[in-house]
């Protein structure tokens, strides 16, 4: 009895750290992967400093693939730049090296942990929940697309200033 | 072998065609407002100005945006007794231009050629929904710009045409009836017929010669009309030949809002408990409105299909007749059938005449076998219902050489509580009379107060939906039956002696099915 109660004990001391000082492996392993396959699309010019896009993410609920989306909008602004439209150019991404996100794995993970710091660079515009064909069933979850205006300069400003990124003036 | 594999791979093809046909059909909540021309068609007959005038005060309601164009009827001689050919009336809008007066009544055009897109913008702008608006408010092009949407709706423009035959009129009866065949056409708007109005469109600094060579451009512009279906109704009535014009112009729109998708309205669910949509009286959405209720699945391949997952019903409806703000008030709806609702899911308009059709059969009461006819008359968000009810109740008895029947119709009403969704218990009352006839009757003077007596009832039903739209119910009810007829009293009473006939007051059960349509 003593034996199993102690083997409980330890099990969730080793649980613990994980799951209450940050990520667990399996959710940064699934965060990594979400950001391998998405789609994002310009939806239309934005005001000046944001872009307006229009981007899809996977979950298992539909509130998980909502979040996966907001992440994705950050995420395509920071590192794969956004495609073009009838009448706006592509933008390039804020960081121009490929290898970006795993030169700066730790800060990344914490800044796309869930509510995090990406959630100040967003404005979801979907009107209530994604609905009609921006919300699918998919096996296993759902995929659906979110309105976002990001806040591209803030974000941009944000790297500049964590020092992830050359100020813009630099080299003038 | 070779011929298996011939089959297996037509097979395959057609299994393919048909998945691609699957995708075409996938429900989305892209529905926008049509607008519709209605043109009569005369005959050269007397019937002509009356029913042009009887026509005239039809309306589509709130949900189509009219296009007054000049052609309002056109002359196809030909008896009325049939209706025209739809070649004949397909040449005649070609023949009136029809298609140019849309396009013309949409850019305002005027005696001199000048155009406007006022109406485009102004129809555009309250066609707009709130996620066109809140995307608005981050674009650079802004609120401002949305009335252009309006361009959008030009291709919803539709011509209606009315051809009303084998009118009948009957005044000593008191019956009139009219047959309608409604054909339906659509404006042909492609980029090509659009890049060509461009081209005519006359500028305030153009010179007087440029004018006239974009107005005979114009003249020589064709906007062609697209034949989309033809819907067959006709009515009847006991006080006018107006109103079995009129009834007849209500099925034939209710049959037309089935048969043309795009006529049908889509939204997406805002909310479920209760459920919430969007749309309202700008959609023409009516208290007990049926729509079903589709999920958007997507396969491996990237496929989607739409999925069924029940039936609402219209409950409080929303006054949305006004330009969206971002915040538009939803209506309410309550679900009927199916499985769960969620946020996201799409509402399609999926009409049904609200009626239901019972047949029973029972012990104890005035009949043992029983049919009626039910009209949901109302229904709010917790899915209280009220119908009107009719019924007729048939039954016979039989001594020695005599033998009678009775007939009780009746008419009522019920309110029907539902406890859980599928379970509805309605009490309801109903009045009504117990008519009863024997072989013998042929040789009486007939009248009917002499051969019935009047019945009261009372009752209640307890129905379950074993699969929309099937519902088996059991009912209990007391009935009385009151101020009989000399001739029924004679007939019953004998009855009563032998321990048959109706007695004055009865307690019922009985059980049977009830279809929804």
């Amino acid at each position: 009895m003593k034996k199993s109660l102690l083997h409980i004990v330890i099990a969730l001391l080793v649980a613990l750290p994980v799951s209450l000082f940050g990520q667990s492996k399996r959710e940064i392993k699934s965060l990594m992967e979400s950001f391998e396959n998405y789609e994002v699309t310009t939806v239309k010019v934005a005001v000046d400093g944001t872009k307006f896009v229009k981007v899809w993410g996977y979950g298992k609920k539909v509130d998980d693939a909502i979040v996966q989306a907001k992440k994705n909008a950050v995420h395509a602004s920071l590192f794969r730049g956004l495609p073009g439209m009838e009448s706006a150019m592509a933008t390039p991404p804020i960081f121009k090296d490929p290898n970006a996100f795993d030169n700066n794995k730790d800060y990344f993970i914490d800044f796309f942990l869930t509510g995090g710091e990406y959630i100040k660079y967003i404005n979801v515009t979907t009107d209530g929940v994604p609905s009609g064909q921006d919300r699918r069933q998919v096996r296993g979850g759902y995929k659906v697309a979110l309105y976002v205006q990001v806040m591209f300069d803030n974000l941009r400003d944000k790297m500049e200033a964590d020092g992830l990124v050359n100020k813009l003036s630099t080299g003038f | 072998m070779k011929k298996i594999l011939v089959i297996l791979s037509m097979l395959f093809c057609v299994q393919s065609l048909d998945a691609q046909v699957k995708v075409n059909d996938v429900v989305d909540d892209d529905y926008v407002r049509n607008s519709v021309s209605v043109i009569v068609v005369n005959r050269g007959d007397s019937y002509d100005a009356r029913i042009f005038s009887m026509a005239g005060g039809l309306g589509f309601g709130e949900k189509f945006d009219k296009n007054e164009i000049p052609t309002d009827r056109i002359l196809i001689k030909a008896d009325r007794k049939n209706s025209v050919e739809t070649e004949l009336i397909t040449s005649s809008l070609e023949r009136e231009g029809v298609g140019k007066e849309i396009i013309s009544y949409w850019f305002q055009r005027d005696a001199s050629g000048m155009m406007s897109d006022e109406l485009i913008l102004k129809r555009g702008m309250y066609s707009v929904r709130d996620q066109e608006i809140l995307n608005s408010q981050v674009s650079k092009v802004g609120i401002s710009a949305l009335g252009e949407k309006g361009y959008d709706l030009v291709k919803g423009s539709y011509v209606y045409v009315l051809d009303y035959y084998n009118l009948k009129e009957n005044t000593k009866d008191k019956s009139y009836s009219a047959e309608l065949k409604a054909s339906i056409y659509q404006l042909v708007c492609s980029e090509e017929v659009m890049e060509q109005l461009y081209e005519a469109w006359i500028y305030n600094e153009d010179s007087p010669e440029v004018v006239a060579q974009k107005n005979a451009l114009y003249d020589s512009l064709v906007f062609p009309m697209e034949y989309v279906t033809t819907v067959e109704a006709s009515g009847s009535s006991s006080t006018s030949l107006g109103e079995a014009v009129n009834n007849a112009f209500s099925q034939a729109f209710y049959r037309s809002e089935k048969a043309v998708d795009d006529w049908n309205v889509t939204s997406s669910i805002i909310s479920t408990r209760p459920i919430k949509a969007k749309i309202g009286t700008k959609e023409g959405v009516t208290n007990g409105q049926r729509f079903q209720v589709h999920k958007i699945v997507e396969d491996r391949h990237g496929n989607l299909d739409s999925k069924s997952v029940g039936y609402v019903r219209a409950t409080e409806v929303a006054n949305n007749s006004n330009v969206a703000t971002g915040d538009t008030e939803p209506s309410c709806f309550y679900q009927i059938s199916g499985l769960k609702i969620e946020e996201g899911m799409i509402l399609k308009q999926k009409n049904d005449l609200k009626m239901g059709v019972t047949v029973a059969g029972g012990f104890g009461g005035y009949s043992p076998f029983e049919i009626g006819l039910e009209f949901l008359s109302h229904i709010n968000t917790k899915g209280t219902s009220r119908y009107v009810m009719l019924d007729v109740g048939i039954g016979g008895d039989s001594y020695n050489d005599l033998s009678v029947s009775y007939i009780v119709p009746a008419i009522g009403m019920g309110i029907a509580v539902r406890p859980i969704r599928p379970v509805e218990i309605m009490p309801f009352i109903q009045i009504g009379m117990d008519i009863l006839s024997t072989v013998s009757i042929a040789n009486i003077d007939y009248k009917l107060t002499d051969w019935s007596s009047y019945v009261g009832r009372v009752g209640a039903r307890a129905s379950w939906q074993v699969v929309y739209p099937i519902q088996i119910f059991a009912q209990a009810e007391a009935a009385v039956n009151f101020g009989a007829g000399s001739y029924y009293a004679f007939y019953n009473d004998i009855m009563l002696a032998v321990g048959k006939g109706h007695e004055q007051a009865v307690a019922g059960f009985s059980f049977g099915v009830k279809v929804n349509f």
